[in-house]
């Protein structure tokens, strides 16, 4: 079929609005629903598997005014994508699982699960784009679904804390519309992406350094690069926790993505001389140190979860501040191991509110007797964000750290060896989120305590699995990341 | 020469208004509102059956010289009415069910329908007296509509205001008519565009005396800074179908007037005036912005909205002034079309708002969504459109406008555009947050329900805007084939 990448997201967006109102007569049960639609997109996603070497797209014309305004609607995968657009699908179906049983007691959840599939509609739609305008469309068909999800369903001051997500997106927006405008301009009014790489050598040089400094802030935002990650901390631990699984697991890493697709090949030359790409990879350590800082001082779970995303995102765009192959492999295979990660620690969090109700640390301790297998998921998922062979990031942490070795100058080396070093933060702040929940003595409060039901178990599981299995075979995953990267790297003349 | 059976056709049915409410009964005499909004459906068909969007100008002689008034029939003239109308039609069956407890129903319609032939008419006046003939029906159509419900304080007070300024902007308008048929000997397009260039031999001073009266001789009607202080006024207090008609298209009435006959005197040197519309257009944009959040009432919200988008039209204008008319023109226009469908959408729904529950406070209108989905749908994606979001046509025009400053080398003018385009997703979303997030107030659960005929005009909006949105292409072409008619006329 030539389509199937649309018919993927027709799906996703069909199913989205027909769950609103199935989801009246389903009621509690519209999650297996949301899932099934989620499952099926995902069956026809990795259909395309045996198409991702030969950069399959598909073209749609959509606005063509001659000198001015070209638009192509259309959908491409190549490696880098193909691997990013997956983990979406399996980090918000298992989530979607999850959501069943955890949501349970909520109110409205016809219209939760219909923009939950939305969501998930426009993060793969982002993904997948060919076009910038497309990409913007996207971008906020993102936006606006976790906007609502956070504001109605989350805890504490949603309202604020949502409307701060927004602000802050936004503001991002502005830059990165100015960005996509000269962009456009520089192409002759085309902005496809493709055409874009073919004009980077026509965009002044002052314009390509502009365009770095505005990129880099614009997605910086969603990314929650260090100082602009106001919005993250709260707005990761006042959403619902299936929302903060999708939200730190997936979605801010479509920043990362982004800037890995349109601004870094446009913008290599200038990306990689010595004065940006140490102010870059400054701009990386510091999320890194500030995130596990931070997250090494939290009571409460989800934002100790929350703040390792910011030092986890630090880690990505090292790899990227980088800009050697190697390193942006690394950094690719880190949005896949992270979000399965993260999204699995982020579900432990959830089980912790859903079955005892408490999620300041210091009122818990010594579950692991109470709940062996919350214990070893929890377990597995803080092995993860400390990068321990065996799992996942342990790979992709090695490559950006080997990516980064390739440096020529010596700072550069120095932020390589500060780097390695922050992972022992990453490593202290999950043994001490380990220790302080699951060890040391019971208290009176969690007698009571058990692991949740089987609904709520599953979908950990198959995060935890998958992170295991790309952590001891992680071919599978690069042997699609690595030609996409090469191709990119090709076509530009690195 | 068959497209200006519009105008026969509006005017039979306007001037069978009175006589109809004279003899029937005055029960049925809101029915009246269909009868209008056949007029405006019958010219929409018309227009389309007998214009090929592509054929050269048509003309039609009123009065001969020295009189000398004539209609001409082209590109400029085929969109403007197509937005007008469209606008007309959705309002005129908006007010059947909105104003069913006024009294005087007759003249309402009756005005209503002279307004729009008015707007009508300007678009297409070929001479500059033809169209203050016409631009004159406009206005004082549109002062009465204002105060319509004299037995309130508040429409008689904004009317008022309204009539004043207008006023000034009418004779100041006049005043340059005069000096335009002073120095060129007469007052035709063609004649503009053809001595237009000439006048520079005789120094500066003429063309930029002529160019500022028409700026704000036009500038008070559409209401860019400095010249809007009478629209948050005057727009809010209008019932909310006239106040759709206002916003929506009659400020754009001063848009055509500048783009079809200050743009040739604008374009004979582009240091002069192209620069004074660029920082218009900024000033506009952005202060209307920020008095917009820090509103109150719903409606007042709308209007400073109104200002800010006659700044992002402004922009296109501005480009167009430096020299890239196709592109910026183009832009405007698409703009003025979608800020039409936009705004006339939002004014509509809070139209339906009022119907059901009489206030137009902010605070008092949280939880509405809840209640009365539809309504708040409608507001909501006319505001989402007006603020830019994708996919509405909100979107893509100022992404056309934003390309065209871009084209015209005014990249701050680019820059400030953008920021005011989010600026304004803040506070309509802050809106749009209280109406669907928060609980019902005890206002909103004594609602009542929205009236057929204005769920069916804000459906039809809500169906164009979609159409634009989801394939923009038809949207550029239509605002191209106005663009295209400047460009024929520049030669």
């Amino acid at each position: 079929m030539e389509s199937i990448l649309l018919l993927t997201l027709i799906w996703l967006y069909a199913g989205g609005i027909a769950i609103y109102p199935i989801g009246r007569y389903l009621k509690n049960k519209t999650g297996y629903l949301a899932a099934l639609v989620i499952g099926i997109s995902l069956l026809l996603y990795l259909s395309l598997l045996d198409k991702v070497g030969e950069f399959y797209t598909e073209l749609y014309p959509w606005v063509d005014i001659s000198g001015f305004l070209k638009i192509t609607f259309g959908f491409g995968v190549d490696g880098i994508n193909y691997a990013v657009g997956l983990i979406i699908l399996i980090v918000t179906f298992a989530a979607a699982i999850y959501s069943v049983e955890y949501m349970k007691h909520e109110h409205a959840l016809d219209a939760y699960f219909s923009l939950y599939v939305m969501y998930v509609g426009g993060m793969l739609g982002a993904v997948l784009s060919t076009d910038i305008i497309q990409f913007l469309f996207f971008w906020e068909a993102m936006l606006i679904p976790s906007y609502i999800l956070i504001g109605v369903w989350g805890y504490g001051e949603k309202r604020r804390v949502a409307f701060k997500y927004f602000l802050y997106t936004q503001l991002g927006t502005i830059l990165l519309i100015i960005s996509f405008a000269l962009l456009g301009y520089y192409a002759g009014g085309s902005f496809s992406i493709e055409s874009l790489y073919m004009v980077a050598r026509n965009i002044p040089e002052g314009i390509r350094y502009l365009l770095i400094v505005f990129t880099v802030i614009g997605f910086g935002v969603k990314m929650a690069i260090v100082p602009l990650h106001g919005w993250l901390p709260e707005a990761h631990a006042e959403a619902p926790t299936p929302i903060s699984v999708i939200l730190s697991g997936v979605m801010i890493e479509i920043g990362l993505y982004a800037l890995i697709r349109i601004v870094l090949p446009i913008t290599f030359p200038e990306w990689t001389t010595e004065s940006y790409s140490t102010v870059l990879m400054l701009l990386a350590l510091i999320s890194m140190f500030y995130g596990g800082a931070m997250a090494l001082v939290q009571d409460d779970v989800k934002r100790l979860l929350a703040y390792s995303s910011i030092s986890q995102m630090g880690y990505m765009f090292f790899g990227v501040a980088a800009a050697s192959a190697i390193a942006l492999e690394g950094s690719i295979l880190h949005i896949v191991g992270h979000g399965l990660m993260k999204g699995l620690l982020f579900m432990v969090a959830g089980v912790l509110i859903h079955e005892i109700g408490v999620r300041d640390m210091r009122k818990l301790g010594g579950l692991a007797i109470k709940m062996p297998i919350t214990a070893t998921l929890a377990v597995v998922g803080a092995m993860g964000i400390a990068g321990l062979p065996g799992i996942a990031t342990f790979i992709s942490e090695f490559l950006i750290f080997s990516g980064g070795l390739a440096a020529t100058s010596h700072l550069k080396l120095i932020y390589v060896i500060f780097a390695v070093l922050g992972t022992a933060l990453s490593a202290s702040y999950m043994t001490l989120f380990i220790k302080r929940v699951f060890f040391g003595p019971l208290p009176e409060h969690l007698k009571d305590a058990r692991d949740p039901s089987l609904v709520m178990i599953l979908p950990m599981l198959l995060m935890a699995l998958l992170g295991i299995i790309i952590g001891v075979y992680p071919r599978i995953l690069l042997d699609y990341i690595v030609p996409g990267v090469e191709y990119l790297a090709g076509i530009l003349g690195w | 020469m068959k497209e200006f059976g519009v105008l026969l056709i509006m005017g039979s049915f306007a001037f069978a208004t009175p006589l109809m409410g004279y003899l029937i009964n005055k029960k049925y005499e809101k029915y009246l509102g269909f009868w209008a909004a056949l007029s405006f459906l019958i010219s929409i068909f018309y227009v389309f059956l007998w214009h090929q969007p592509n054929a050269p100008p048509s003309y039609l002689e009123i009065f001969p010289s020295p009189i000398s008034s004539s209609l001409r029939f082209d590109g400029v003239t085929y969109f403007f009415i197509l937005v007008f109308l469209i606008l007309g039609f959705v309002s005129a069956l908006h007010s059947v069910s909105y104003m069913e407890h006024d009294k005087n129903l007759t003249i309402y319609y009756t005005l209503m329908q002279l307004m729009m032939i008015g707007l009508v008419g300007l678009a297409m006046a070929d001479d500059l007296f033809t169209f203050f003939v016409f631009w004159e029906g406009m206005a004082i159509s549109s002062y009465i509509l204002v105060a319509f419900r004299y037995h309130l304080d508040e429409p008689v007070e904004a009317g008022m205001k309204y009539l004043i300024m207008s006023g000034v902007g009418s004779l100041l308008l006049l005043y340059g008519i005069s000096f335009v048929y002073g120095v060129i000997g007469g007052l035709h397009l063609e004649q503009i565009y053809a001595y237009a260039a000439s006048l520079l031999s005789g120094g500066l001073y003429l063309p930029v005396l002529i160019v500022s009266l028409f700026l704000v001789g036009f500038g008070i009607k559409a209401a860019y800074f400095p010249f809007w202080t009478w629209l948050p006024d005057a727009h809010p207090a209008a019932p909310s179908p006239i106040s759709a008609l206002l916003s929506g298209i009659v400020i754009k009435a001063g848009i055509l007037g500048i783009v079809r006959y200050a743009l040739p005197f604008i374009l004979i040197d582009s240091s002069i005036y192209a620069p004074a519309l660029v920082i218009i257009s900024a000033l506009t944009m952005t202060v209307a912005n920020i008095i917009a959040l820090l509103q109150e009432d719903i409606k007042r919200l709308l209007a400073y909205s109104s200002i800010v988008n006659i700044g992002f039209i402004l922009i296109g204008v501005a480009a167009a002034g430096y020299g890239v008319v196709e592109y910026g023109l183009s832009s405007a226009f698409s703009h003025v079309f979608s800020h039409a469908l936009g705004k006339g959408l939002a004014f509509l729904a809070v139209g339906g708002i009022l119907y059901s529950m009489e206030t137009r406070e902010i605070i008092k209108l949280e939880g509405f969504g809840r209640k009365h989905p539809l309504t708040a749908m409608a507001l909501a994606m006319a505001l989402l459109s007006l603020a830019g979001m994708p996919p509405l046509p909100g979107f893509w025009s100022k992404w056309f406008l934003i390309l065209s400053a871009l084209g015209a080398g005014q990249w701050l003018l680019a820059f400030i555009a953008v920021f005011n385009s989010v600026l304004a997703v803040l506070y309509y979303l802050w809106l749009i947050q209280r109406m669907f997030l928060s609980e019902p107030t005890k206002y909103v659960e004594e609602s009542h329900e929205i009236a057929f005929t204005i769920k069916a005009s804000l459906l039809i909006l809500i169906g164009i805007m979609l159409l634009l949105g989801v394939y923009p292409q038809l949207l550029y072409d239509v605002a191209h084939t106005g663009a295209k008619a400047v460009l024929q006329m520049m030669g």
